[in-house]
């Protein structure tokens, strides 16, 4: 028997077609998406509204980027779940999310399956 | 002064790196088109993304369109449903494709080199400025999509790590 996916997943990013984009992927695979922000400032209050299981979070965003919202967020909760997905993969934008905090970093363009054996894995040992 | 053919290393990479992007993204058969260096600066086509850099790499890449191209490729990325005219979802699709190829593109291009890019603005008609008499050499590259061709102008400061300079180096 196929287990079922669970969680609440908040997805942050600045363009219109990612957020619809991931929506997709994740309620399509059976799992719930309670808000969209679009850029970091909305994350945050977000977050603190909703207080999601997983955040997906990009990087290059108006009024405040995905780093500096990554660190704000786990202020708030240093178990916050969040994954990176951004066109941005330096080695130096990957190193900073992880010492930053952040739980993995996804590469625009990603292939599905690659963000929804993050989600699993993460929403498993959450 | 006549464009003229453009063969450097950096851009066979910038090539091969927007190639694999839009394939990914389009899921349809690309291919390369021309790759030459324009003059003076302008673009081809009414649509326009633009987005500027700091950095190693100074300047301004601009992904430009037609409309009839941008549709196909936003109905081919928005599969869920059919984009029969370009409205907010379809722009925003197109926007991602330009963030997603030029920063991939200049990512491979820079190195470990850092830089920093602003989100894509939008241009509709084709008029744009850009800041600086000094960025009037373009280098061009284009891709051939079933539903037209998206040019790629990569228009230069003559700032900090000279691009053209760089480019002209490593010209065939």
């Amino acid at each position: 028997m196929e287990e079922k996916n669970s969680g609440a997943i908040l997805i942050v990013d600045d363009t219109q077609f990612m957020r619809h984009m991931l929506r997709e992927i994740f309620e399509r695979n059976g799992y719930n998406v309670v808000g969209e922000a679009s850029n970091g400032e909305e994350a945050i209050k977000f977050y603190e509204k909703l207080l999601p299981d997983l955040t997906t979070l990009d990087i290059t965003m108006p009024k405040m980027d995905g780093i500096t919202a990554l660190k704000a967020i786990l202020e708030i909760n240093p178990m916050a779940q969040i994954v990176i997905v951004s066109a941005m993969g330096s080695q130096e934008n990957i190193l900073a999310a992880v010492k930053a905090g952040a739980k993995d970093f996804v590469v625009k363009p990603f292939e599905e399956e690659k963000i929804l054996q993050i989600a699993k894995f993460l929403l498993q040992n959450k | 002064m006549a464009d003229t053919e453009n063969t450097s290393n950096v851009m066979k990479t910038f090539n091969a790196v927007s190639l694999y992007v839009v394939k990914q993204m389009a899921r349809c058969k690309i291919e390369e088109g021309r790759t030459y260096v324009k003059e003076r600066f302008y673009v081809s086509y009414d649509f326009s993304f633009i987005i500027r850099v700091t950095g190693k790499y100074t300047g301004a890449v601009i992904m430009s369109l037609k409309e009839k191209t941008a549709l196909f490729l936003a109905s081919a990325m928005v599969r869920s449903q059919h984009v029969k005219q370009f409205d907010k979802l379809a722009e925003s699709a197109i926007q991602e494709l330009a963030n997603m190829t030029i920063s991939r593109a200049l990512l491979a291009i820079a190195g470990n080199e850092p830089f920093n890019i602003t989100p894509p603005e939008f241009i509709r008609s084709g008029k744009i400025s850009l800041i600086g008499e000094e960025m009037q050499k373009t280098f061009v590259t284009e891709l051939k999509t079933p539903g037209g061709i998206i040019e790629f102008n990569i228009s230069l400061f003559n700032g900090p790590g000279d691009f053209i300079s760089d480019l002209e180096t490593n010209q065939k």
